[in-house]
């Protein structure tokens, strides 16, 4: 039986027992009026009688009209007072209808007496002696009528008395009922609830106090099992999302340390005992103060102070850079941001704290390796402005003035003295065309223009007809495949594509048309352009070497070139955030591949 | 105005390296201009003899002017701005031939108003053509403003 079905049940018949005790209670009153109505009633009839009785013998001495009256009226009210009185009870019907008889026969007597005799011719000897006779008869009625009305008195407190106990009996069963069956209950269920709820109280406050092993109680009971089984699972889930909470707090890389509104510390994170040197035990309970240095510390208690008068509860601030200051009294800068909250009706502040001193030192080392970049950015500008000015200038004297020397005697030269001026005059244009080269190296990051949404296509169609007579000559075939729009600096994409196809062409095998396809495809987030010729090949033990500037795998008058063309590729195409590579089988072409990066 | 009417051509060499002022001038005699190729060493200079100031008193308004842009005292961009502001100079036509083949030179010479923008070239002969084709242009086939007669 449930629990809820045995107090059900307990209710159920105290309330019946309440409602029969009632009901008896008041049966019994009611009979309690009765038998009042009745006695007071039978004390009337016998008042009655005597009255009758005394007035009989009155009448016998003062023959007065006024006793008549009076008996008359008596013997009026008492008939009135027979047919109305309730008496039901057999024994008291059976005494009232004697009583009855006797007063009809009183009141007939009593007439005969009152009512004089009209025979004449009787003396008054024989009238009187009626007269006594049936005074006599009078009196003993009356007399009748008197010990009846006595009888009645005793037979009605009989009549109660036997009526009374059963009612009283009842009551007392019913009281009795009732103290049984809720005192049944109480030791059936009573005990059990009150070592039970004993036991939820200490296993709750236990849980709440953090043993999260406790055991919990086992009841056979399926409603207590059932309770217990909640508090268990409420118990896990506490247990859980504390366990899960501290994980957190005590992992993040940022102290947390929280505060009450009088700025006393409450909580002391793992990584707050390493930033400031205290252990927690250390700090908690103490001002918060003390791991600020002034003036941070002043103005706390001012914020502590009006944060205290105002209610609105509210993120304190975004995150703010201030000084923190250790154990051993260094100080560091901090990056807080303070968040509110109210536990238990207290306020409770938590602030946030990241040790921003490593930052700050980035911060200040970016900025001074951007003061030394610009600086030198500037210098090789400067650089660049001296090669492509101060040393063209002895440079042309040289090429010029051997020019002219073998120009104007010439004629009294002999042949070698020829090769040397010639020999004099290459090396002073090769040296111009280097200087040129490292120029355009340079220029790649100095004259870089923004990129743009580009259409390769169009790029490559400009690199191409810049290539027109090279094309020509060699009766190159050129393909181009779909290309896309590429993010890019144009100019130096058209560059990038002159150069790789003009080196497509130029390594061109023996007898055999160049042949040169550009196509494109997606790779990831990135575009890889290739551009593949049917060329000499490259050996790929070279692979990385022919990146490098003035690098050259063949000897001068082989292949034109400075060795200036793929640097300026590669430095480009990683100026556009791509990489470039090549794939080559030698005897049969080079495939060189490039990614860049889409139109945004 | 062609260089068979008997009035003199005059063109102002502003170059401080002598080898270049040799340079100019042989190319100028190998190419058989017949022109006075007249020379001063910095910008100071070139504003004195413009102006036919001290030991220029005589000196001829020059036709056409060559400048170099890197010279000591007085740069080539400064004269060039100096001419070109000057309601008496600015006419003549004023070619700089310079070493430098420099974006910012380049831009910045345009924006003085130089009529032209040589570089110098390296080989001799290559010299001797760009004079030929200067002699070319703007003796034959450009009309210069005429001469003050004054």
């Amino acid at each position: 039986m449930t629990l809820r079905s045995k107090i059900f049940l307990a209710v159920i018949a105290s309330v019946l027992a309440t409602v029969l005790f009632i009901a008896a209670a008041t049966i019994s009153v009611n009979r309690l009026i009765n038998a009042d109505r009745r006695s007071s009633i039978a004390n009337e009839i016998s008042r009655a009688a005597l009255q009758l009785d005394s007035l009989a013998a009155e009448f016998l001495v003062s023959k007065s009209p006024r006793v008549v009256r009076q008996w008359r009226g008596r013997h009026d009210s008492l008939a009135n007072l027979l047919t109305t009185a309730p008496f039901r009870d057999s024994r008291l019907r059976e005494v009232v209808r004697e009583f009855e008889e006797r007063r009809v026969l009183s009141a007939r007597l009593f007439e005969l007496i009152v009512t004089p005799d009209d025979d004449v011719g009787t003396s008054s000897l024989v009238r009187t002696r009626r007269e006594q006779l049936i005074i006599q008869n009078i009196l003993s009625t009356t007399g009748g009528m008197v010990a009846l009305a006595d009888q009645l008195r005793r037979i009605n407190r009989a009549v109660f008395e036997e009526t009374e106990g059963p009612v009283l009996w009842f009551a007392a069963g019913t009281v009795l009922l009732v103290v049984l069956v809720n005192g049944g209950i109480l030791i059936g269920v009573g005990p059990g609830i009150t070592t039970a709820y004993r036991q939820l109280r200490q296993t709750v406050s236990a849980i709440g106090a953090g043993q999260f092993d406790r055991e919990l109680p086992v009841s056979k009971d399926r409603e207590l099992g059932a309770l217990y089984q909640s508090i268990g699972w409420m118990r896990d889930s506490i247990k859980e999302s504390r366990l899960r909470l501290a994980t957190v707090i005590g992992t993040v890389t940022d102290s947390i340390v929280a505060i009450d509104s009088h700025g006393r510390i409450q909580m002391f994170n793992p990584a707050a005992e390493t930033m400031f040197g205290y252990t927690a035990e250390e700090v908690l309970g103490k001002n918060v103060r003390m791991l600020m240095p002034s003036p941070h510390r002043e103005a706390h208690d001012g914020y502590l102070a009006a944060s205290r008068k105002s209610t609105a509860r509210r993120i304190i601030g975004q995150n703010r850079e201030l000084e923190g200051i250790r154990k051993d009294g260094t100080t560091f800068p901090i990056e807080l941001a303070v968040g509110e909250t109210e536990l238990m009706g207290e306020r409770v502040f938590v602030g946030s704290i990241r040790d921003i001193g490593l930052r700050r030192q980035h911060e200040e080392q970016l900025a001074s390796l951007i003061t030394e970049l610009t600086r030198s950015n500037k210098e090789l500008e400067q650089f660049a402005y001296v090669a492509s000015h101060d040393l063209q200038e002895p440079l042309r004297m040289v090429a010029s003035f051997t020019g002219l020397l073998s120009e104007k005697y010439g004629g009294q030269l002999d042949e070698q003295a020829q090769g040397y001026i010639a020999h004099a005059v290459d090396g002073a244009k090769r040296m111009q065309m280097l200087i040129n080269g490292l120029l355009d190296y340079s220029r790649v990051g100095t004259r870089g223009k923004e990129f743009t949404s580009e259409d390769c296509n169009a790029i490559v169609a400009e690199a191409i007809e810049n290539l027109d007579v090279l094309i020509d000559e060699n009766k190159a075939a050129v393909s181009v495949e779909r290309l896309p729009t590429i993010s890019a600096d144009s100019e130096q994409m058209v560059r990038v594509f002159q150069n790789l196809i003009a080196n497509a062409i130029k390594f061109h095998r023996e007898g055999v048309t160049p042949e040169v396809s550009v196509s494109a495809e997606r790779d990831k987030q990135l575009w890889r352009i290739s551009v593949a010729d049917n060329g000499i090949g490259i050996d790929p033990e070279y692979a990385d070497r022919i990146f490098n500037i003035f690098q050259r795998l063949h000897r001068r008058g082989e292949y034109p070139g400075e060795g200036i063309g793929l640097a300026v590729v590669k430095r480009i195409v990683e100026r556009h955030g791509g990489k470039i590579w090549m794939e080559s089988v030698p005897g049969q072409g080079t495939t060189f591949h490039f990614t860049v990066q889409p139109a945004t | 105005m062609s260089l068979d009417n008997a009035r003199p051509v005059n063109v102002l060499l502003v170059e401080d390296n002598p080898a270049d002022v040799d340079l100019t001038r042989i190319s100028f005699a190998e190419a058989k201009l017949k022109c006075h190729l007249h020379t001063v060493n910095d910008g100071v200079e070139a504003m004195a003899f413009l102006k036919k100031l001290d030991e220029w008193a005589d000196a001829p308004t020059p036709d056409l002017i060559l400048l170099d842009l890197n010279m000591p005292r007085k740069d080539g961009r400064e004269v060039l701005a100096e001419i070109k502001e000057n309601p008496e100079l600015r006419r003549i036509p004023v070619i700089v031939l310079t070493s430098s083949d420099a974006e910012q030179d380049i831009v910045k010479s345009y924006d003085l108003h130089t009529n032209a923008y040589i570089q110098k070239p390296v080989d001799f002969e290559d010299l001797k053509n760009v004079v030929r084709a200067l002699e070319d242009f703007w003796f034959t086939i450009v009309r210069l403003p005429p001469k003050e007669t004054s």
